[in-house]
């Protein structure tokens, strides 16, 4: 009997361990807790500084533009390029797929070997230039109504780059209604068939947002919107070109496709290159022509 | 089996000191969204460290304090001060009690953090279990309010879902609370908001913006860093201010003075709710029991789980804590439920404005020599939305036979 309640005893006490050391919440915590010593460095920091003057960004040596130049160029691929997905349209199907019509998510698209393995749609553009460095074809506040159309379930361009300050007419050319929604910037509306709608972004972008139809949820495009002019998005050769950047700074890239999203192992010129967050520097010359050949390897857009 | 009571003993304490000391509840503390850093990471290809992680933690704490202890930055002309009090801050904060005066503190842990989570991540211990799920304040977004997509609401917005909760889902009615602590809740559901929207901003920035490795904000020369926190402070607190300037004004509805008339708006909603100007068939479906498009995700689902054919594993995500995705559905309209309120005013600000967070889009209004709903229209579709309770599709069990023989046609 007693040694019945010893054991009896001994259980539950393993048992009670046992339970214990897998009962509470022991998951890792990844995230760090804040260390009371270095927030209250910050805390006086912050307040110290709210009349502090914090404008020496360049830390005093300025720099200033010469003159402006061209940067541009062709993006080209190395390999297969992988098939794009195959899309599923399930409703209006006659406006969508009309005969059955295989949709390809187009995702990633190149001219054909023979012609160059040319990359359209991939977006190139100058980050954080001073408005004041800025040339006067490219300068903030352009407000040029800019069209985005879609037509059988297709948005006809799927990279878009505007300046924020113009308006983007987007179209419906369909018979059916669509609803078009961009992003996390809170548009989101019905699009009357052959009716239209304009979307006025509200800021500058340094990632595209996605365009996508709740109607028809395989569609999707992108765009971005950015303060000044110094943006280009590749053709369907792979060309881009941006004029009149400043030069005689350093200017800061940044390149992106909607597959690979930031571009950033490449060869240019023969050279590989790493572009860590898909961004590079250059320093042009006044009035040089700056000419990239850009080689992608078609691995990144597995 | 015999074992020695000299074991027996020993290990009976063990239990019992283990039992004491190991599963003390640990402070109340702000959790970092990890699952947003993750796919930061992923986008980048590049890991945060752990110390740009603790240096985030520690610089959100010299901004917003700690759960325990909030705390509002006044810097210049805008800051926190602008759209809460840091008063109300304090009643809803910290543990659940009272003071000596009876006094309540601890409100928003009393009332909210079970579902919400102390963070205001929509993470709280009862979360999972719940259909829908709570809202994650972090993102600013809410879908139930007066002003248009992409704005925030406006503190009356939040007040009427506090006191009327959400119909249909899991949140309450806190309607027996005083008016001062519904107050006071409010602002801390916009401290919180406002907070985990500059988390969400911060994360952005270092994973955007820094260079490998590089802090948010350097301890040796931290001026950059902090500007950049008060710059993304500034922007948020300023759309939570202008907010009330945003709220939809919504006109009368056309006066309808006979059945004729009524019959005819019903007739006209029907129409515009079937027809491809609204569109509302393409989602709420034919038969209007939301069965249209039963395959989308709203913006918080989005965010780790794309709409893609072949889907990524969203396995890591679920590993950092986020909810499984559930499609949204677009509403039931036969069952006359509807979350944001039923009031006609209410439902005009859906149609018209859209749901934010959700696929529900605004209505796109005519304009000179462009297609799109007038005002009219919107109280036309709202008639209709008000009928279908009523109609004996929705009721078959008191329809009779035309009901079932209408069910089965559809």
């Amino acid at each position: 009997m007693i040694a019945q309640n010893r054991s009896t005893l001994t259980a539950l006490a393993a048992g009670i361990i046992v339970l214990h050391s897998a009962g509470c919440d022991r998951r890792v915590t990844v995230d760090s807790a804040p260390v009371p010593t270095a927030v209250a460095k910050l805390r006086a920091q912050l307040e110290a500084g709210a009349s502090g003057v914090v404008d020496g960004d360049d830390g005093g040596a300025l720099v200033e533009p010469t003159g402006f130049a061209t940067l541009r160029g062709r993006f080209t691929i190395q390999g297969t390029p992988p098939n794009n997905p195959q899309l599923k349209p399930n409703r209006d199907q006659q406006t969508c797929a009309p005969g059955g019509r295989p949709v390809f998510r187009e995702e990633l698209i190149v001219t054909p070997r023979e012609s160059g393995g040319g990359i359209a749609n991939v977006l190139l553009f100058a980050d954080r230039v001073p408005a004041e460095w800025v040339h006067e074809t490219a300068q903030p506040g352009n407000t040029d109504e800019v069209i985005f159309d879609q037509k059988q379930c297709i948005f006809l361009n799927r990279m878009t780059a505007i300046q924020y300050t113009q308006p983007l007419r987007i179209m419906n050319s369909d018979p059916v209604g669509h609803n078009t929604k961009v992003g996390t910037t809170g548009f989101d509306q019905t699009i009357p068939s052959g009716g239209s709608a304009v979307f006025q972004a509200q800021g500058s972008e340094n990632r595209p947002q996605e365009v996508s139809c709740a109607i028809h949820p395989w569609m999707n495009a992108w765009l971005i919107t950015r303060e000044n002019g110094y943006f280009a998005v590749s053709d369907q050769d792979g060309m881009f070109e941006i004029p009149y950047l400043p030069a005689g700074v350093e200017l800061t890239f940044r390149v992106w496709q909607e597959k690979s999203r930031n571009v950033q192992s490449v060869t240019v010129g023969g050279q590989s290159e790493s572009w860590s967050k898909g961004k590079f520097t250059r320093t042009m010359v006044p009035d040089e022509t700056v000419e990239m050949d850009v080689v992608i390897d078609a691995a990144i857009f597995e | 089996m015999h074992t020695p009571r000299s074991i027996i003993r020993p290990l009976l304490l063990l239990g019992v000191v283990a039992l004491l000391v190991g599963c003390r509840a640990e402070d109340a503390r702000f959790r970092m969204d990890m699952v947003y850093v993750r796919k930061q990471e992923n986008a980048t290809e590049i890991p945060f460290t752990r110390a740009q992680l603790l240096n985030l933690s520690n610089v959100l704490a010299a901004v917003f304090g700690t759960p325990d202890d909030p705390d509002i930055l006044i810097d210049g002309d805008i800051g926190l001060h602008e759209i809460v009090d840091l008063t109300n801050l304090k009643m809803a904060a910290g543990p659940v009690g009272s003071d000596e005066m009876g006094f309540p503190h601890g409100l928003y842990r009393e009332h909210c953090s079970h579902c919400h989570g102390v963070t205001g991540n929509g993470l709280g211990p009862t979360a999972a279990f719940l259909n829908p799920y709570p809202r994650d304040y972090r993102q600013g977004i809410y879908k139930f309010k007066s002003t248009p997509k992409g704005s925030r609401p406006t503190t009356e917005d939040l007040k009427t879902v506090l006191i009327n909760g959400v119909q249909g889902t899991a949140m309450p009615s806190f309607a027996l609370l005083a008016d001062d602590e519904i107050d006071a809740l409010v602002d801390y559901v916009k401290y919180l908001s406002v907070r985990g929207k500059i988390e969400r901003d911060l994360i952005f920035e270092v994973a955007d913006e820094l260079e490998e490795k590089e802090l948010l904000v350097d301890p040796e020369e931290p001026d950059d860093g902090l500007e950049t926190v008060k710059m993304y402070l500034t922007a948020e607190v300023r759309k939570w201010a202008s907010a009330s300037n945003e709220a939809t004004a919504v006109p009368a509805p056309p006066a309808s003075s006979s059945d004729e008339d009524r019959l005819d708006s019903l007739a006209r909603g029907r129409e515009l709710f079937h027809g491809t100007l609204a569109n509302c068939v393409k989602c709420h479906g034919e038969t209007a029991l939301g069965d249209g498009q039963t395959t989308d995700y709203d913006q918080w689902t989005i965010e780790i789980f794309t709409k893609e054919p072949q889907q990524p594993g969203i396995g890591e995500f679920v590993a950092l804590g986020a909810l499984k995705p559930r499609n949204i559905l677009p509403r039931n309209l036969r069952h006359g439920v509807y979350r944001g309120g039923r009031r006609p005013i209410d439902l005009y600000w859906r149609v018209r404005n859209g749901i934010d967070g959700t696929p529900m889009p605004a209505a796109t209004m005519k304009q000179p020599g462009q297609k799109g709903l007038t005002e009219a229209d919107i109280w036309h579709l709202i008639d209709y939305v008000r009928s279908l309770p009523y109609e004996p599709l929705s009721n078959p069990h008191y329809g009779g036979h035309e009901a079932v023989v209408e069910r089965q046609r559809l």
